[in-house]
Formats: structure tokens, C-alpha cells, sequence
């Protein structure tokens, strides 16, 4: 009986010191971003190159099951193609004359800037997060590859998300669907801007709202693209977001709300393409010209 | 605690840890994955002990915290709680019943998913508790104890052959 009361002091004990450790660590970590920089490298040397190898074989497999799947589809698929080649080829001589006039006007407007210009790398995703709760991933690249924190991240051509933390060889990245992301957008036609923030409530229908939109004489209708607003600090300007897919008045008759459908698929996320160059540092830059 | 069975829990952690991060192929949102690593923590509680409990709590609370989430010692706080209440229980355990074992599990999720839903969400001013409970919550849950009834037979069997290793070295039944 004695022996059994001893273990209980102690590990009510036990208790104390690992929450008081616990509660140090997360002072700590709210103090400084360094707190997490031991975790770091020791996670980049330890779980992400398991992390990277399972990817691999999960890849490996997938691919050697749908390889057999694929090969009449892929026949079909590039009579198609080959169909479409053609009317591209068509196209992209109608588009080149377009290109020069557009480059006339743009010479005319002065916007030697083109926005999706940026210059991107590419990483794939290694990692989901283990909660349910956040929509955070790991890619497989990090400080390293020049990867920092703040850059964006697309896939395909529409925004996914930002990278937030960086380790020796891996980045996580906060999707725009996760619940605490915030994006300041605008609507490409009228210039208007809103805000974007995911939402958990709309995850599973794949959406992500917006808010704040001023109420104006302008129409916005179901479809219309929305992009990323000069005004925001951290995303570059000009990103895709998505499209409206449903907008309405708030009750204070003053601004709409309403869900975007993102331009990216975040159903199937395996790659994805960071811009390596910050917001921070192209104000900076775009300060020093002026 | 012996020196094996230390090394073997941390391996199981990290088993576990990549079990719940991998990918199969391609990442997809909006989809309910079982907690494994709460799993761990609430039978290592459970079966074995309050200290166990705590530590195995913790450890997985960490690798946790270094995955998402900024604050490092967050879910290593909750986690090494909730281990700590199941080791609370450790008197109930008999290992030929699989319900208590359960209920355990079933339990520590819930109150899992609570205090995350109050303190990452509620605190945000981001009230939708109804589609928190039926979209995250319960389902997580529903899975969690899913999967711990089907590995529960392999974790009976690891802990009696520990307990047996363990009984054998400290020279009880040689």
C-alpha cells in the first residue's frame, strides 16, 4: 500500500513538471520565433526524410496501380490532344498579334509589371498536418533552397496558401482554407477589394469566403475572378484566388459577402509552385526605385 | 522502466506520428483522419499508468506541436493531461474487456476535440459549434475508436509479451 501511495505523490508530481515545462515552452515560443529552431532541425533531420520516403513509396504504388488503369485512357486522351493542338496553334497566332497590342497598351499604362510574372520553384508536398482541425502541409523544400517565410505558394495557377515556418530542408505552408488564413483580395473587374478568409465551416464543400465587399453600383456576378489586392502585406499582387461562386448583401445594407471556388484544386494537392520572392522585399525593392 | 520498452514506445510514437501526417498518394483536404497518436497516450494511461500517461502524453503532444500549431507545448500540454486522467482509471483496466478501453479512448477524443474547438476556435469569435460537433468532432471520434478496436488485439498482445520481457529480466519468475 505504501509503495502505490509513493507512486501517486510522485506522479501528481510528474504532473507539475511536465505541464510547468509545457507552459514554458509555449512562453517561450510566444517570446521568440527561435524556440522552435532547435525543433526544427531536429525534425528536418529525423521526420521529414521519413516523411519524404513514405511520399515516395505512397507515390510509387499509386502510380503502378493507375498505370494499368491509364493507358486507354491515354490513347483516347491524345486523339484528343492532338485535336486540340491544332486549334491552340490557330489560337496562338490570333493571341501573339494580341500579345503585341497588349504590350502597346501596357507601354501606354506604363505596367511594366507583369504580375504573373513571378518567379517560382517548385516543391512537392510531403506532409499533411496530423490534426483535423487546420489545413497546414509540409513541402519538401526549405531554407536551403532559398525557401523563407512569407513567400507564396500556387498550384497551377491559383493561390494555395503561405509559407509560415522553415526548417533546413522543409517549409510548411497555411493553405488559404485554413480557418485562421486571411487574404485581402479584389475583384478583378471593379477593382473592389474584400476580404478572403477560410472558413472550416465551408471546407467541406471546397470553398472559402469573403467579406467586406463595398456595396456599389458595380455588378458582380457569379463567376467573376477574384485576385490578390495590392494593398495586402504579405501576397503578391495579381494572384488568382478563385471565382465567385455566390455573393449578398450583408444586413447593414453597406457590404457583401459571399464564397469564392478556389482556382486551386485542394482535393489533390501533390504539387505545388512557391514564388521565391516576397511581398516585403518587392515593396522594399519598389521603394528604393522610387 | 526499462530501457526496451522506452525505446519501443517512442518508435511506436513515431509510427503513429507518420501514419497521421502521411499522404497516400496526394494530400486532401475536408477529410477525417483517426487520431492515432491520442490513441497512444490514452492507453499508455489507461493500461499502464499515470506516469506513462504523462510521459507518452507529452512526447506525442511535442511532435504534435512541431507539425502545426505555433505554440511549441500546446497539444503537448492537453495530450500529457489527458494521459495523466486515463492513468486516473488505471484500477478499471482488465485487458480480456475491450469497452473500458474504449470508452477511454472515446472519451479522450471528445474531450480532445472540445478543447480544441473552445480554445483555437471559440476564442477566435468563431461560434459554429454544430458543425465543429458533426464535421470534425464525432467523426474523428467515431474513426479514432474504430481503428482502436481493430488494433486492440495486437496492443494486448505487444503488452503482455512486455510484461512477461519485463517480469522475466527483473528475475520474478526465473
Amino acid at each position: 500500500m505504501k509503495s502505490v501511495k509513493n507512486i501517486k505523490i510522485k506522479s501528481r508530481h510528474l504532473l507539475l513538471i511536465f505541464a510547468a515545462i509545457c507552459v514554458i515552452l509555449m512562453g517561450l515560443s510566444l517570446l521568440s520565433k527561435m524556440t522552435r529552431g532547435p525543433f526544427r532541425v531536429i525534425a528536418g533531420y529525423t521526420v521529414v526524410p521519413m516523411q519524404k520516403g513514405l511520399n515516395h513509396i505512397g507515390r510509387w504504388t499509386v502510380d503502378v496501380t493507375q498505370n494499368f488503369q491509364t493507358i486507354k485512357e491515354l490513347r483516347t486522351e491524345n486523339k484528343k490532344l492532338q485535336k486540340q493542338i491544332d486549334d491552340l496553334t490557330v489560337e496562338n497566332g490570333e493571341l501573339a498579334l494580341n500579345q503585341k497590342e497588349l504590350e502597346r497598351l501596357e507601354g501606354l499604362y506604363k505596367l511594366d509589371q507583369n504580375y504573373a510574372d513571378y518567379e517560382k520553384t517548385g516543391a512537392r508536398v510531403i506532409a499533411s498536418n496530423t490534426s483535423n482541425w487546420f489545413d497546414v502541409f509540409t513541402i519538401d523544400k526549405g531554407k536551403k533552397d532559398g525557401i523563407k517565410p512569407g513567400m507564396n505558394v500556387m498550384a497551377g495557377s491559383g493561390l494555395v496558401g503561405i509559407v509560415t515556418e522553415t526548417g533546413p530542408n522543409w517549409a510548411s505552408v497555411r493553405s488559404i482554407i485554413d480557418d485562421t488564413s486571411y487574404v485581402s483580395g479584389m475583384m478583378l473587374s471593379t477593382g473592389e477589394k474584400c476580404m478572403i478568409r477560410g472558413d472550416l465551416r465551408l471546407i467541406g464543400s471546397g470553398k472559402i469566403r469573403f467579406e467586406d465587399l463595398p456595396v456599389s453600383d458595380a455588378e458582380i456576378e457569379k463567376g467573376e475572378q477574384v485576385v490578390t489586392s495590392y494593398i495586402s502585406n504579405k501576397y503578391l499582387q495579381g494572384i488568382l484566388i478563385g471565382y465567385v461562386s455566390e455573393i449578398k448583401t450583408d444586413k447593414n445594407g453597406l457590404t457583401r459577402h459571399g464564397t469564392i471556388t478556389p482556382a486551386a484544386d485542394f482535393s489533390d494537392l501533390q504539387d505545388v509552385l512557391v514564388i521565391t520572392k516576397t511581398k516585403v522585399e518587392l515593396d522594399k525593392q519598389n521603394n528604393k526605385k522610387d | 522502466m526499462n530501457r526496451y520498452r522506452f525505446i519501443i514506445k517512442i518508435l511506436i510514437i513515431l509510427v503513429a506520428f507518420l501514419a497521421q501526417s502521411m499522404l497516400f498518394g496526394s494530400i486532401s483536404f475536408a477529410s477525417v483522419r483517426p487520431n492515432l497518436l491520442l490513441i497512444i497516450t490514452a492507453l499508455s494511461g489507461f493500461m499502464i499508468g499515470e506516469k506513462e500517461g504523462i510521459w507518452v502524453g507529452f512526447v506525442c503532444g511535442l511532435f504534435w506541436d512541431i507539425s502545426s500549431g505555433e505554440l511549441i507545448g500546446y497539444y503537448a500540454l492537453i495530450f500529457l493531461i489527458i494521459g495523466y486522467f486515463n492513468g486516473r482509471f488505471h484500477s478499471l483496466f482488465f485487458d480480456e474487456d475491450v469497452r473500458l478501453p474504449l470508452t477511454a479512448v472515446a472519451v479522450s477524443d471528445l474531450v480532445f476535440g472540445l478543447i480544441v474547438c473552445v480554445t483555437q476556435f471559440f476564442l477566435r469569435g468563431r461560434f459554429a459549434f454544430g458543425t465543429y460537433l458533426f464535421r470534425i468532432i464525432l467523426p474523428e471520434l467515431l474513426f479514432t475508436v474504430l481503428v482502436t478496436l481493430m488494433l486492440y488485439p495486437l496492443i494486448i498482445r505487444y503488452s503482455r509479451f512486455a510484461y512477461d520481457f519485463e517480469q522475466r529480466r527483473s528475475g520474478k519468475f526465473v
